[in-house]
């Protein structure tokens, strides 16, 4: 019976009662939907991954894996299934003439299988598979060409075919994210991924290891256990890597060892080669000097010989001057006595016959003889010719030898100068000679003569006859004429000489400048000689050198020899899956605390709502206590009411929000993840969470209504409700504002004050509504922020550029210095270093570089006035997050490690603002002053206008390793933030349902206390819009100021988010732009203007007679 | 022409299938500067006539003419445009809004209306000047009653409609309560028509219209009107 009385309450009053459903239903919806989006999301995963058999480790090696690597990791424990994999990265043309960035992989796999979605899977070795969700809409692209190819080497080397034709779609666990990572293309971002028939690979060794762990499956990828048991696995796995690794690394060691034995032997011997070679030319060269030297002997004796020839023809010359004037004098006494005045040769001729004749007259004389003159005849003929044969038959021979000689370009000078002495003996003996000749034929001419005449003869007359034609003695004149004639040849003889001598001269001097000429070139082709062994000499140390280097940087590769590393990669190593389990958990800690704000207002609406119900059921109430009702059967009829409006509430609002948010944030996420359609989950604890709070939030909230009311005396009760007194406000101490009110804005602003229950259930409920679209944009802005702020502000730089060493720096930096487009560009030494605390050691990255150039590539500053940090050298600066999670503050002293392991204690001089992992910065000559270790520059940090044409001319540079361009990360950060626009729409929907539902109750509320005295006014003639004012006048005032209150509300819920969303790298903004705040103010406002338009019409249908019924 | 003209005047209400004839068919006339008290029992009509007199609902079937004007045929805006400017209500249960002091309750009509009277004024005219600014609850039922004869008056109405004023009052109040309207009607010469079931309070008015289940039992002119302050009642 009473509980009939329930049931005809809730009809009666079924607007209040709908609308505690309706804040019920939205807050559970809200919460039920929240709550289990990240079960969902994670579950749905979970199955695919399990069902496309997705690998718990994947092994990648520096070298590649061998059978017998892979044998050894079959025979592991941790070890249930197990796929070794070929894979390329390459680039791809489509038919559109698109290039892509491709990773071809093999089709047919046993684990980390893809599902195929449209088309089919290849049946020719020239047939490929395309992950579909790489390149967006792909559809068109079934059944037309891809080709592949590579920029610097030639891809048939290392598959089978090189054009494929596409067949088939589909999607993979391993490819979620529409970013799928870096290729090993230059670093650049993959676009495709594509499956090829395995054939094609000729590669000898697989790239990488793919493994599944036994027991594994049956945990959810994403739980706790799963996470625990991997990482206890994945210790045995690196352990067993590190063994093999280890292993693989002696054995390359001697292999290379032994190369570089051989290579040094090989050094040796041409080392030996080359020597004897330079040592031959040597030889040469020494001869050739020798020959000059000689030469050059040679041509001083010469010399010697010519002035020794010139002082002896001078001395000959003065001897000839001598004899010559004194033998003139006699010549020309003779010959000046001769009557004929004949020459002296002649005159000597006929003397010398005349004597013969004397001569041959004595010998007449003397023997006797009968004929005389033929004896003397035949003898002196005979004696002729003995000269003659003496002239011919040796000394004419002789004279042409010596003159042979002498004119012989081969004969020493020595030679020619005795030849030349003989010759002049010769020459006097043929002149001797060739007289006595001419002489004996005179003689024999005057004995034949005489022999006819004086046949008879008187042989004393006729030597009388001579002795008369002489003037005495023909002997005397004979001597003396002999004399002279011998003279005379002497002299003659001395000019000879001397002509021999001149001749002899001017030979020598003719061959010293020959010898000259070629002693000379003789020089010139040492000297060319010479420099050709020299720079040999040179050329041969520097191809020793250059070989020796070889040798020594061989060795020192092989101490500094890669170790042969075995990555070991979980799940969360890849990249997708990664992401996409950072992000279901974000959704958690959403799930977890937005829906606490639905249950402020719904406790709200509920108090509202049920205190103004036990206000119009107060008489009845008084009536059943009068009967005799006990309290707790009267507070049992409106629990019942709270109970079944939040139950029936729940109900609704956990079967709406399973159906719509589910849903609508996995779509949301399916923008940035390739996802397996959803499996629907029904998590139960989230429902009994749901409804527990929701229903106990009610009945209590009910309850202590109630209460209050029933600890009233009945007869009380019977009585009308004293109204609330009404209060004067402080606006009405100003007099001249007030009296200037409209009495619609004395009683919105006295209401205001009276009510204060509704005055903040509505002011929570509407800035709740405004701070959740506060929210929505703020974390939109939050993470553009961290693009926009970290790579755009801090990052004063575009590209970094990683190096193998700084062994070739200087001309990196030329080229870079030479580059008109970098505005400036930094080294960095950047590596991993420890951050020794307390109790626990964090890891850092360690930025070291040069205070200024620093301070232009990193544009470091104050975490709250933004004010710019400086490097110095005294002490290091600490970014924000990583200060704040280790408790770090600005003059704190921490102990950090040196690139080479060293520990040091620093001084933190600042905190910077930072978004995107942790760093600590340190200048050159803090780093060299803390550590006493050089810096070794591995980056150059650069800010370019094109950074195309950077990467071009640093292509094939000498320890350029890579270049890093942040637009990729910048791409993906706005993926994300598309993605976000969903989540803002859903926020838009549940912040307006909220603020529906507050004010719906709220106008309900303020009309139904009201409908006396709004009857009245229209009983007074108030038109219909004065009536509207005087009840939105109200509500739109709490409106407003309750999305004043919801601006700064927002702001700390979004910073109370954006701390639960938190990933340890990355430091979300917390700035939100101004339009957000103006769009979520704009949209309040909105909102609360739609209900008032709703609520025309119910104050339309206020009956005017209601102001005529008696006060309850 | 009368000031008022009542004429054949019915009203139905359907309550599903039953027909519930609050008027049947009803007439009178009423004159300018006439206090008019309507008598009956309860659910007699007298209400009914009341609202319709009002502009807070329509006859359906006749035609009510007010100065001229007929508002049976009016839609809800003109029905509206004459509660505001020819009508004054007083209500038997004051219908003042409890969030305004006295004076405030009378501003709220007086900003509404064309040619209104002064509030401070009407509020010494019936005799609560010293009250004004008390809110209702601070007042007495007599003086709560007298504000909305305040309020209903400062309109400076043609007509001055009055729903059982004493109804909630104890006989001392009610009696100045009826002394502030004999006033208004005597000295103001405002047209006065109060509706009552209290048969002692007819001869106060000039007219007495007698209405029985929807009829007019009988319409009596009384020529000397009884001063307020003599009624017994």
């Amino acid at each position: 019976m009473f509980h009939k009385d329930t049931f005809r309450l809730i009809r009666k009053t079924f607007n209040r009662f709908f609308s505690l459903l309706m804040i019920v239903l939205i807050g559970s919806s809200f919460m039920m939907g929240l709550l289990s989006s990240r079960p969902i999301m994670e579950q749905s995963v979970d199955r695919y991954n399990d069902d496309r058999k997705l690998q718990d480790f994947q092994i990648y090696s520096s070298y590649g894996f061998d059978d017998n690597d892979i044998r050894a990791l079959r025979k592991q424990d941790f070890v249930e299934d197990l796929f070794a994999s070929k894979m390329v990265d390459v680039f791809s043309e489509n038919e559109y003439g698109d290039v892509l960035v491709t990773r071809v992989e093999e089709v047919n796999r046993p684990m980390n299988d893809f599902q195929l979605i449209s088309g089919r899977l290849p049946e020719r070795s020239d047939e490929l598979v395309i992950v579909s969700n790489s390149i967006g809409d792909s559809s068109h692209l079934l059944g037309s060409k891809l080709r592949l190819y590579l920029d610097d080497e030639d891809l048939s080397e290392k598959l089978v075919n090189t054009e494929y034709e596409i067949v088939g779609m589909a999607k993979t666990p391993c490819y979620m994210a529409k970013i799928q990572g870096t290729s090993n293309l230059k670093n650049l971002e993959l676009d495709l991924i594509v499956y090829i028939p395995n054939n094609n690979f000729k590669a000898e060794y697989y790239t990488t290891v793919y493994f599944t762990v036994p027991e594994a499956m049956d945990l959810d990828s994403y739980g706790d256990d799963y996470h625990d048991f991997i990482v206890e696995k994945g210790d045995e796995v690196k352990i067993f890597a590190l063994n093999q690794q280890d292993n693989l690394k002696e054995t390359l060691l001697a292999e290379y060892r032994e190369k570089i034995g051989e290579g040094e032997q090989e050094l040796e011997e041409k080392k030996a080669e080359g020597q004897a070679k330079l040592d031959e030319a040597k030889q040469k060269l020494d001869d050739a000097k020798i020959q000059i030297i000689a030469a050059q002997t040679q041509l001083d004796t010469m010399r010697t010989a010519i002035s020794t020839g010139t002082a002896r023809i001078s001395t000959l010359q003065r001897q000839y001057d001598n004899d010559y004037a004194a033998i003139d004098k006699r010549i020309k006494d003779v010959e000046s006595k001769d009557a004929q005045g004949r020459s002296f040769q002649t005159i000597f001729a006929e003397t010398l016959s005349d004597y013969a004749t004397y001569n041959a007259l004595k010998n007449i004389k003397n023997s006797q003889s009968i004929s005389p003159y033929a004896e003397n005849i035949t003898r002196i003929e005979n004696e002729n010719a003995e000269y003659r044969n003496r002239l011919n038959g040796d000394l004419y021979p002789q004279r042409n030898e010596l003159n042979e000689i002498i004119n012989s370009p081969s004969a020493t000078a020595e030679e020619k100068q005795t030849a030349s002495d003989q010759l002049i003996e010769v020459n006097r003996q043929i002149t001797e000679l060739e007289t006595q000749i001419t002489v004996n034929e005179l003689l024999i001419e005057n004995l034949k003569n005489m022999d006819d005449q004086s046949g008879t003869g008187n042989v004393d007359e006729l030597i009388a006859d001579l002795d008369r034609k002489y003037g005495g003695s023909i002997e005397t004149v004979y001597i003396s004429q002999t004399s002279l004639s011998q003279d005379l040849l002497r002299l003659e003889a001395t000019r000879e000489e001397i002509r021999i001598a001149n001749e002899a001269i001017a030979r020598i001097n003719l061959e010293i400048s020959s010898a000259e000429a070629e002693i000379a070139s003789g020089q010139i082709e040492y000297e060319a000689g010479e420099k050709e062994y020299r720079e040999g000499v040179i050329l041969f140390n520097e191809e020793i050198e250059k070989a020796e280097a070889e040798i020594r940087k061989a060795y020192q590769d092989l101490e500094e020899l890669p170790d042969a590393k075995w990555m070991v990669l979980d799940r969360d190593s890849h990249y997708s899956s990664y992401m996409f389990a950072s992000n279901a958990s974000q959704m958690g800690a959403i799930g977890t605390y937005m829906p606490i704000l639905f249950y402020l207002v719904a406790a709200l609406v509920c108090m509202t709502t049920m205190t103004r119900l036990v206000d119009e059921q107060r008489g009845q109430i008084g009536i059943f206590r009068a009967l005799g009702f006990s309290k707790w059967e009267v507070t049992s009829k409106y629990l019942i009411y709270a109970l079944l409006a939040s139950l029936i509430g729940c109900v609704l609002g956990i079967v709406f929000g399973m159906m719509v948010f589910p849903t609508v944030i996995y779509q949301t996420w399916r923008l940035m993840y390739d996802l397996p359609d959803m499996m629907m989950l029904f998590p139960i604890e989230n429902v009994i969470i749901c409804v527990v709070a929701f229903t106990g939030l009610m009945l209590l909230v009910t309850y202590f209504v109630v209460r209050k009311t029933l600890n009233e005396e009945p007869s009380q009760l019977l009585r009308p409700k004293a109204p609330k007194n009404a209060r004067k406000t402080f606006i009405e101490n100003i007099t001249f504002i007030w009296r200037r009110l409209s009495f619609t804005s004395k009683i919105t602003a006295r209401n205001l004050i009276r009510y204060k229950s509704r005055f903040f259930m509505t002011v929570i409920g509407v800035a709740g509504c405004t701070g959740l679209l506060v929210v929505g944009w703020g974390i939109k802005d939050s993470i553009a922020d961290v693009v926009a702020i970290q790579f755009g502000q801090i990052y004063n730089h575009d590209y970094v550029i990683n190096l193998e060493n700084d062994h070739n720096i200087e001309e990196i930096n030329t080229i870079l210095e030479n580059d008109l487009n970098n505005e400036y560009f930094a080294g960095i030494m950047t590596y991993s270093s420890k951050v020794y605390l307390d109790d626990k050691e964090k890891v850092i990255t360690m930025e070291v570089l040069d205070a200024r150039s620093g301070n232009d590539v990193f544009n470091l500053r104050e975490t709250d006035c933004k004010t710019p940090l400086k490097m110095n050298n005294t002490g290091v600066i600490v970014s924000q997050k990583f200060a704040k999670i280790n408790g770090i503050k600005a003059g704190d002293q921490i102990t950090i490690e040196s690139s080479t392991g060293l520990k040091a204690k620093v001084k933190v001089n600042e905190i910077c603002e930072m978004y995107f992992q942790h760093y600590i910065y340190i200048s050159n000559e803090y780093y060299e002053t803390v550590f006493r270790e050089p810096v070794h520059y591995n980056c150059i940090a650069v800010k370019t206008s094109d950074g195309e044409n950077l990467r071009q001319s640093l292509e094939g540079v000498e320890g350029v390793e890579s270049m890093v361009d942040f637009s990729a990360v910048t791409k993906q950060f706005n993926t994300m933030i598309e993605a976000l626009n969903y989540i803002i729409l859903v926020i838009i929907l549940t912040a307006g349902s909220l603020a529906f539902v507050v004010l719906i109750n709220l106008t309900q509320v303020n009309i139904s206390e009201r409908i006396r005295e709004i009857a009245t006014l229209k009983v007074l003639g108030f038109r219909n819009h004065e009536i509207n004012s005087y009840i939105f006048k109200e509500i739109m005032l709490l409106s407003v100021i309750g999305g004043v209150i919801g601006l700064p509300l927002g702001v700390l819920e979004h910073h109370f988010i954006m701390g639960v969303i938190d990933m340890e790298m990355i430091r979300f903004g917390t700035n939100i732009k101004l339009m957000s705040f103006l769009y979520a103010y704009v949209i309040t406002i909105v909102f609360t203007l739609i209900v008032l338009m709703f609520t025309r019409k119910p104050l339309r249908k206020i009956e005017m007679i209601e102001s005529l019924k008696s006060v309850e | 022409m009368s000031f008022i003209e009542f004429k054949n005047v019915s009203k139905v209400y359907k309550m599903g299938e039953v027909e519930i004839r609050a008027l049947d068919d009803i007439s009178f006339e009423i004159e300018k500067g006439e206090f008019v008290v309507v008598l009956g029992a309860s659910g007699a009509g007298k209400t009914t006539i009341l609202n319709i007199l009002g502009g807070m609902d329509l006859a359906t079937s006749g035609s009510v003419v007010v100065d001229g004007k007929d508002i049976s045929k009016a839609n809800e805006k003109e029905l509206t445009e004459y509660r505001r400017f020819d009508i004054g209500f007083v209500f038997q249960f004051y219908n003042l809004v409890q969030n305004l002091t006295a004076r405030e309750n009378v501003e709220l009509a007086v900003q509404i209306c064309h040619d209104p009277m002064d509030s401070r004024f009407v509020l010494k005219m019936v005799g609560l000047e010293d009250r004004m600014d008390n809110f209702p609850s601070q007042l007495s039922g007599g003086e709560q009653q007298r504000v909305a004869i305040a309020r209903a008056v400062a309109k400076n109405p043609k007509l001055l409609l009055c729903d059982e004023p004493t109804g909630a009052l104890d006989y001392k109040t009610g009696k100045q309560v009826l002394k502030v309207l004999q006033d208004m009607c005597f000295k103001q010469n405002m047209t006065v028509v109060m509706i009552t079931h209290n048969t002692a309070l007819a001869e106060m008015g000039q007219k007495i219209i007698r209405v029985r289940s929807g009829n007019i039992e009988s319409v009596t002119i009384n020529e000397n009107p009884m001063d307020a302050e003599d009624i017994e009642y």
